[in-house]
This record gives structure tokens, C-alpha cells and sequence, in this order.
């Protein structure tokens, strides 16, 4: 189910507030529980069963491993490396068994061997990238002693199936909604908070993201990039860049949104991330839950920058180029990782600032903005191949292009530009909640419903398919 | 003990309701939230319970009528989709020359002869780009016909995946089984159905009929061939049939075509326009956007409206060019035979109409091949969306649009229409001259644009459906033959290997110009 789509909006949200509400506070975790797998089960039920599955190891390992530290009997190390193992190991067969087999198999054919083996594709859990993580947080965080285990498993499971969040962010920690798991209110004004960042979600994702994203999407469709002018694919890959952070912050917004509904504060993922001025300043602004998640359980767990400058930079490297392959199971994934990981390095070695540093500010954006659109070209592309040619055009070696846009793409653009570079974060907009912004979302909000009332097919979020 | 130090949650804000305003800005929010989704919740399930009667009810219930044994819920139902396999390499170079599955395709050896310049190859056929070699076939006595097939085994580059007798669908054996009933659905693009499509109708109809069987306990099992094929006409029809389906011992032959032989030029031998024109070619406002022809320059928010998909998108959602009305178009009278009565047309008045002289001959020679060959030629009407007062949707239906006003400018929906009803009541009355089954899809069919991707090809939805009521259609033929003992037929050719189907063979353009 989608949060855009007419079920997800119209029948099953007002059912579940409805049925939510009416639940008595003590079995309300049950409510949400069930009505995640609902929710989850909607695309493929069977897949509700490796949610459980996962759930329940998890919960059983986390027990046993809170036990052994209290009891003094162990450290619980050997119960953490089988939860580390049954998660990455699902993850690893659902997310890269695919792209490991491919591999292997373009590895026999360039030394001569046929290759061609039977291999029955396995179908990507939705979210399970999303859903392992989180998992993966709690049973390390009790290692760590950093929090106390789930005290009902049906806590636990409403923790892990939390329909606002499962399928595509923002990862949230067992330790940052353990206390609301157990006890939480919701409140008229946290309810109200909740709607605003709903509904600024909907209004991106709607009304932004999806018109966006046909410019992107043409441009992205050139065979070889051959039928694209320099212009084009610049304006592609911008319209790509709005089209993702639209998209995918329309998600964290309705996700946040729908957890203060039911009491829960779901990190922030997102704080204009274009504004940044450095690409260390765009990692603290872009999908924050993950960049805090890889810094905290790899990047530190690692050596962090305690073990000398050359290592420092290897973690950075490292944690970088696993953070592309998390997004997806292809070399370009883990050449756009690779790409941020060396702009990263790069400004550590001038000590944490890029190299127009000395720029004024209004200069800093846009260079970071540009280096970050070379980064999305990897991201967006079918293949290395793919980016390569994308990449070049964009430096002038293209053709004259095919595509005639006229001045429709430049105009959506341009709106796009004035709402990211002069409107604050949603989680500012929304904590001020000035009435003529208020007044502004509800027309939006109309505007966004009705337009998906009107469409017949759901466009799903980009993040679904990480 | 929680880990917020490192992880910035959204914080509750202050009081966001304090002043007057702000409590106003609140009850609006919460009532637009509550009111819009719950509201609108509501009425969904009203309509639901109680509402009017959608498409997929209205074939239900028509499918009741047809045949009441059968449970709805199957139309859910559909079977495991055919398997992909890796498209050729060859095909993937040759769709990123010229995307144009014809050229993919094995030719009709005496059809490319025929067309065949010497150095100029196809390039006066199709523009430049024709590929200069061609995979081919020989149909017996040379006949041209049918003009292409396709490559047996094959997924192309489009998705549509082949058996290994270039049918699109599950893999069938060149000896029928034993207790098995082979029904070819033979026609166009629209029985072909969409290639991205899981499953096409006839697919659908397969799986239905065998749940039935199970249901009903028969011993007996249901095959379907898709004998489709885009852009054919009745005589490549005829030629399928005879050369392809039927020494595959097909049982039925459901022939469901009309549209190749349904052109602009054809409707306009019946249609005298007042005004001039040229065939096919709309207005220029028109062609520059069908949907805002007559609103064009009226205004500022219009010629914004021109450069801005979310402007056009907000004036929709305000109700300007919420539905489409049919544009104007020039004055024009129907011009029928004399003597024509159109509810019940006489076959002899078929020469003057359409090109239904062809057709009608066609499905003579269908008929007499299939008595020949053991089979019951089944045949239907032919269903399309148009009708006086159409309105149409510009998101959702703005291909139909299109399709209708550029591809038939300037002849009116209901000029279509009557055309199109015409057509298929000559169908009915050959079907009743010659005791042949008729399934009148057409009139079981609704109306209804979310149905249709043009004026004849159908939604995923709309293929559904009508598998729906040709099912139900053919259930009370299937089952009073079942009963008389007619079918299933054993299969008393027990070839080695198809009579006609011989592998395609690679010509050169050196060689094409050698003959």
C-alpha cells in the first residue's frame, strides 16, 4: 500500500485512526501491529511472515542477550552475532542474492564459460533494507547496554512492523520510541502537528515528485543518453534531484507525521539538504536516520577517526561505499557511495571543509549542489554505462538531442528551486505552524487529495524499491 | 535511556493554538483532514454498497445472465503469467535502430517480394531505417498471406513472450491431448492484447474454463491459442486460421476483429462533411493539444496554463477541462444505401457498406476451412467507445481522446458509432445466415471509458472483462456440445511436425535483389 493511493488514503487510514482511537490504550500496540501487517500484507502477504520471523528472532536474541548481561553469565556477543546473521543474512539473500548470481555469472562468461545456469530470481521484500536495520539497532543497543529489552513481544512487533515507517524510513532506533512503546499520549496539538506534516508530505509527494519526475524519467530514457543535448541532461538531473528529495522527504514528512498521530517522534530525516554548503554539510542534512545509523553502528564500531588519519579515511570510504550498496544491490549504487565517500575524504584532508571553502556562501550552495547532481547521475542511471555517457553529455560531448520540452520543464523547475531554496525545512514550517502557511497546506492538501482521486495509478515512493 | 543525544527527533512544539487565529487555522486543518479523507472514505464505501453499478458489475451480472453456474469471484483469478525469457541480442540492436516490432517479426516471403525495391529495399514502405535483411516464411501455394508472424520462443523487446509456434501464450502441443478442447481466438492488436499486459484475454478465458471444468468435474481440459496478430485484417485471418490454428487441431475459432477494416476512409464513403478537410488531421489547435482546444489564448492563466503541467493540473482540480467534450467539428449527414434498414441489415447491401465484402468473404472461407477441418467457427462483434455525448477525462483518457478526434477527424462519435453498430449487426446477420454462433461482445460490453486505452484497445481492466463475457458467452456453446458428445474431438492428424509452420529462414538484401 502507498501513502499517495486512494485505498491508503481514503479506507485504510480513517479505519485504522478510527479503530486506533477506539482501542483501549493497553492493546493499542496490538492495533497498530495488526494493522501493519495489513498494511504490509497488502502487496504480497507472504512476506508478513519474514516480518514476524524477523520479529521474533530478534525479540528471542534481544531476551537472551539482556538476560547474560544481567545475570552475569556472558556477554550476550555469541546471541548478537546470530541476530547480525539472521539479518544481514536475509537481507543479503532478498536484497543481493540477485546481483551476486548475475556477477558470478558475467565473471564465467569473460573467462569462457557459458554461465548460464538456471537461477529463479528472488522478488526484494518491501523495506526489508528499512525494517533489518532497525532490528539490527536493538539487539546491538542491548549489547551495549544502551537499552532495556522489550518488556511485551507485542511492543516489540508494533516496534518493527510500524506500518508509518517500515517500507521506507526514517530508520528509528528501539531507543528512540522505547519509552512511547510503552506508554504514550496522543495529544490535540500532537495530532494536529501530526496532520501538518502529513499533509506537507502529500502535497510533495502529489503535486511536486510525480510532475517532476517525468522530466527526470524522459531524460533518464535517452538509450546511451545518445538522444540528449547538454541541456537536457542537465535539466534531467535536476529534475531528478527534486524529484527524489520531494518524493522521498514526502515520505519521512507523512511518516513522522502519521507516528505523532499515534504518539510516537520519529527522527527527522531531512533539513534542506540542498542548502547545504559542503558535501559533509549534505550528509548532515540528507536521509539523517541513515547517515546517523552507518555513523553509530559502522563507521564508529569501525575505528571511527580514533585510529589515525589514513584509517579514518578508509572507514569513511568503507562506510560510504556500504551505504550505496544498502540502496541497491548494482555497481552504480556503489559507485555513487563510492563518489560521496571521496568527497568526504577530500574535504577531511582540508580539514572538514570543502575546497571552495572560501567562497561566499551563495557560491558554496551551488557548487555543492552541482557536485551532489553528479552523484545523482550514478544513483539515477541504468548501469555504470549508462551514467558514464549520461555524465559526459552533461560536460558537452552529446548529441543535439531529441527530446523537445519547450518551456514547461524550465517553469516546473523554477517553482521547485523557489520552494527548496527559500522556504525553511517542513519540520521548521510545521513547528511554527503560522496560520497562513496552515491556510496555504489545506488548499494544497485539497489540491493533492483530489488530484488522487482523479488519477488512476499510483505512482509508488522511490525509496520503496531500497 | 534513550538515544536521542544522537538522534534528532521531531520535538512537540509550544502551544500552536494560543490566539484565535491559530485555533481557527487548527479546527480548518482537522476538518479538512477528517472531513476530506473520512468524507470521501464514506462515499466509496456507499458507492460500494449501494452506489451506481461500475463496469466490472456490469459484466458480472451479464456474465450471470449468460451463465448462471459460474462463481464471480473467478474473474479475480488468473494463472501463473508466462515466463520471460532473455530477448536476443539481435532484436534488442535492431528495436534500438527502428522500434518497430514488424521488422522483428518473420515476413511473409511472397508479400516482401512483392514490395521489395532493388537498392531501395522497404524504405518506400516504411521510411528510412528498414533493416535490409528479413527473416521468412512461405505460406502454401505462395499465398501472401498472413503478412508476418512471429519469431517462435521469443520474448521481445516490448515483452511479449512466444510459444514455440510464434502464438503468444502458455506452450501447446502440435497433437492435441486426449480430452482436450483447443479454442484459437484469431484477430488484431486487440486480441493480441497489450504486450506488457500478465496475461491476454484469451489466457484469462483458458484459466476460467478449466476452473469451470474442476467445478463441474468434466473430464475434460481447456486449451487457448492467441492466433492474434497486430494491423491484420480478415484475409490474414483466413490465412491464420487455415495454415496455423486449425492443423493444430483447434476445436472453436473465435474471431474477434473489425477495426483493420474500419479506417477513416472507409467510414467517410458513408458520411458527407459540409465543410473541407482533410481526413485523419484535426485543427491545429487540436493537434497542439487536443485537450485545451477550445479554451486556447483566452486568457492569461490559460497560456500559462500551456507551459506548466501543475497550473493545467490546478485549473482541472478547479474544473476547467474537468471532463472533455467532443470538439466541433464540421457539419456532416450520414449518406447509407437505400433501402438499408439498420437494425436488421440485409447481407445482400454488404458490398456497399464498409469493406464488409471482404470480411464477409473471409469468414465464408473461415467457415467452410473450419467445416473442413473439424472445428466451430464462433464468431464476435466487435466492441468500441463511441457515442454521442461522450465526455472524457483529459488524465485518464486523453490517449482515447486523441484517438478518437485526430485518428476519425472529422467524423462525430456517433457517426463512429452508427458506423460501428452497422458493422456489427452484418456480423450478426452473416452469424444467423449461416447458423454460426454470435457472441455479441459489443452489446455486453459497458461503455465505459476507464475500459479502453483508445477506441478499441483495452485497459488491463477491460481485457479482464471482456475474457469475462466471452467466457460466459461460450460456456452454453462448450457446454451443450460437451453434452451432445461434438467436443472435444480426438485429434486424428497425429502429425510429426506442422504441415505448414516450417522454420524462417534469413534472406539478404542481395539476394531480394537478385530476384
Amino acid at each position: 500500500m502507498v501513502f499517495s493511493s486512494s485505498i491508503f488514503l481514503f479506507a485504510f487510514l480513517p479505519a485504522f485512526l478510527l479503530l486506533y482511537f477506539l482501542t483501549p490504550t493497553f492493546l493499542r500496540s496490538l492495533t497498530i501491529a495488526a494493522g501493519s501487517f495489513v498494511f504490509y500484507g497488502w502487496w504480497k502477504a507472504e512476506f508478513v511472515l519474514l516480518l514476524l520471523f524477523s520479529s521474533v528472532v530478534d525479540y528471542w536474541l534481544g531476551a537472551r542477550i539482556a538476560k547474560a548481561r544481567s545475570t552475569g553469565t556472558g556477554t550476550g556477543r555469541g546471541y548478537l552475532a546470530l541476530s547480525l546473521v539472521t539479518n544481514l543474512g536475509l537481507l543479503g539473500y532478498f536484497k543481493y542474492a540477485n546481483f551476486g548470481i548475475d556477477t558470478f555469472r558475467a565473471l564465467l562468461q569473460g573467462i569462457g564459460f557459458a554461465g548460464d545456469f538456471a537461477w529463479a530470481e528472488v522478488i526484494l521484500p518491501i523495506g526489508i533494507s528499512f525494517y533489518t536495520f532497525q532490528t539490527m539497532s536493538y539487539t546491538i543497543d542491548l549489547y551495549r547496554g544502551q537499552v532495556q529489552p522489550a518488556r511485551r513481544f507485542i511492543d516489540f512487533l508494533c516496534y518493527v512492523s510500524m506500518f508509518p515507517q517500515l517500507v521506507a524510513g526514517p530508520i528509528v532506533r528501539y531507543s528512540v520510541i522505547e519509552d512511547e512503546l510503552h506508554s504514550r499520549r496522543t495529544t490535540a496539538n500532537r495530532f494536529y502537528q501530526g496532520i501538518l506534516f502529513f499533509q506537507c508530505g502529500l502535497a510533495k509527494k502529489i503535486l511536486l515528485a510525480d510532475t517532476i519526475g517525468a522530466f527526470a524519467n524522459s531524460a533518464f530514457a535517452q538509450p546511451d543518453a545518445a538522444g540528449l543535448a547538454c541541456g537536457d541532461a542537465w535539466l534531467g538531473v535536476t529534475a531528478y534531484a527534486f524529484q527524489i528529495y520531494f518524493d522521498f522527504s514526502g515520505y519521512s514528512d507523512m511518516a513522522i507525521g502519521l507516528g505523532l498521530m499515534l504518539g510516537f517522534h520519529f527522527p527527522i530525516n531531512f533539513d534542506s539538504p540542498y542548502k547545504a554548503d559542503s558535501i559533509t554539510d549534505f550528509w548532515r542534512r540528507w536521509h539523517i536516520s541513515l547517515s546517523t545509523w552507518l555513523r553509530d553502528y559502522l563507521y564508529v564500531p569501525l575505528g571511527g577517526n580514533r585510529r589515525g588519519t589514513l584509517r579514518t579515511y578508509g572507514n569513511l570510504i568503507t562506510t560510504m561505499l556500504l551505504g550505496g550498496l544498502w540502496h541497491g544491490a548494482a555497481w552504480n549504487f556503489i559507485a555513487w557511495g563510492g563518489y560521496q565517500g571521496f568527497w568526504l575524504v577530500a574535504e577531511r584532508l582540508t580539514g572538514k571543509k570543502p575546497w571552495y571553502a572560501k567562497a561566499p556562501r551563495f557560491v558554496r550552495i551551488p557548487i555543492t549542489f552541482v557536485l551532489v547532481l553528479f552523484g545523482w547521475v550514478l544513483f539515477r542511471a541504468y548501469d555504470l554505462g549508462h551514467a558514464g555517457h549520461y555524465m559526459a553529455t552533461m560536460l558537452g560531448f552529446g548529441g543535439e538531442g531529441t527530446l523537445r520540452w519547450g518551456a514547461e520543464p524550465w517553469v516546473e523547475l523554477m517553482i521547485a528551486a523557489v520552494i527548496i531554496w527559500t522556504l525553511p525545512a517542513s519540520h521548521r514550517l510545521v513547528s511554527r505552524a503560522a496560520p497562513a502557511f496552515v491556510l496555504l497546506l489545506q488548499l494544497l492538501f485539497v489540491f493533492a487529495v483530489l488530484q488522487v482521486r482523479r488519477a488512476p495509478d499510483d505512482i509508488p515512493f522511490l525509496y520503496f524499491q531500497f | 535511556m534513550t538515544d536521542k543525544r544522537t538522534v534528532q527527533v521531531v520535538r512537540d512544539s509550544k502551544e500552536l493554538a494560543a490566539t484565535p487565529t491559530q485555533r481557527a487555522a487548527r479546527g480548518l486543518t482537522f476538518a479538512c483532514f477528517f472531513v476530506l479523507l473520512g468524507g470521501l472514505g464514506l462515499w466509496d464505501l456507499g458507492q460500494a454498497c449501494f452506489g451506481a453499478t461500475d463496469a466490472r458489475a456490469l459484466v458480472l451480472a451479464k456474465g450471470s445472465e449468460l451463465a448462471p453456474d459460474v462463481d464471480p469471484d473467478w474473474i479475480d483469478e488468473s494463472p501463473e503469467p508466462i515466463a520471460k525469457k532473455t530477448v536476443p541480442e539481435r532484436m534488442l540492436l535492431a528495436w534500438s535502430k527502428l522500434p518497430q516490432l514488424m521488422f522483428l517479426c518473420e515476413i511473409n516471403e511472397a508479400l516482401l517480394t512483392t514490395l521489395w525495391r532493388k537498392d531501395t529495399g522497404l524504405t518506400h514502405v516504411v521510411g528510412p531505417g528498414a533493416p535490409r535483411d528479413y527473416d521468412v516464411f512461405s505460406s502454401p501455394d505462395g499465398d501472401p498471406f498472413p503478412r508476418f508472424r512471429y519469431p517462435p520462443s521469443t520474448t521481445m523487446p516490448d515483452g511479449l513472450t512466444t510459444n514455440a509456434f510464434g502464438f503468444r501464450g502458455p506452450e501447446i502441443t502440435l497433437v492435441k491431448p486426449a480430452r482436450t478442447v483447443r479454442i484459437a481466438f484469431v484477430g488484431a492488436s486487440s486480441t493480441v492484447d497489450g504486450h506488457h499486459f500478465a496475461w491476454s484475454f484469451p489466457e484469462l478465458v483458458q484459466h476460467w474454463l478449466n476452473l469451470w471444468a474442476g467445478s463441474k468435474s468434466l473430464d475434460v481440459r481447456f486449451e487457448t491459442i492467441n492466433a492474434g496478430r497486430e494491423a491484420i485484417g480478415s484475409t490474414d485471418i483466413r490465412a491464420i486460421v487455415e495454415y496455423e490454428t486449425l492443423p493444430l487441431a483447434a476445436d472453436y475459432i473465435v474471431y474477434y476483429e473489425g477495426q483493420n477494416q474500419f479506417g477513416i476512409h472507409d467510414l467517410l464513403r458513408h458520411v458527407r462533411v459540409e465543410d473541407e478537410f482533410t481526413p485523419g488531421q484535426p485543427a491545429d489547435e487540436l493537434l497542439l493539444d487536443l485537450a485545451m482546444a477550445d479554451r486556447q489564448g483566452r486568457h492569461w492563466t490559460d497560456k500559462a496554463a500551456a507551459h506548466s503541467a501543475t497550473i493545467r493540473r490546478l485549473r482541472r482540480l478547479l474544473g476547467v477541462y474537468d471532463d472533455l467534450d467532443e470538439p466541433a467539428k464540421p457539419a456532416q449527414l450520414l449518406t447509407l444505401p437505400a433501402g438499408l434498414d439498420e437494425q436488421n441489415p440485409d447481407l445482400a447491401l454488404a458490398p456497399e457498406m464498409l469493406q464488409l465484402a471482404r470480411i464477409l468473404g473471409d469468414l465464408d472461407a473461415i467457415r467452410r476451412a473450419c467445416d473442413t477441418g473439424g472445428a466451430r467457427l464462433v464468431l464476435c462483434s466487435f466492441d468500441r467507445l463511441a457515442h454521442a455525448g461522450l465526455r472524457l477525462g483529459l488524465k485518464e483518457s486523453h490517449s482515447l481522446y486523441a484517438n478518437l478526434n485526430r485518428n476519425y477527424w472529422p467524423l462525430t462519435y456517433e457517426h463512429v458509432q452508427q458506423l460501428s453498430n452497422l458493422q456489427n449487426r452484418f456480423f450478426a446477420a452473416w452469424a444467423r445466415e449461416h447458423a454460426v454462433p454470435f457472441l455479441d461482445v459489443a452489446a455486453w460490453m459497458p461503455d465505459d471509458p476507464t475500459l479502453f486505452t483508445d477506441m478499441v484497445h483495452a485497459t488491463e481492466l477491460g481485457s479482464r472483462l471482456r475474457a469475462w463475457v466471452i467466457f460466459c458467452g461460450l460456456l452454453p456453446i462448450l457446454e451443450a456440445d460437451l453434452a451432445a458428445g461434438r467436443t472435444p474431438a480426438p485429434d486424428q492428424r497425429q502429425n510429426n511436425e506442422h504441415p505448414y509452420r516450417k522454420p524462417a529462414r534469413r534472406v539478404t538484401a542481395d539476394e531480394l535483389n537478385r530476384k
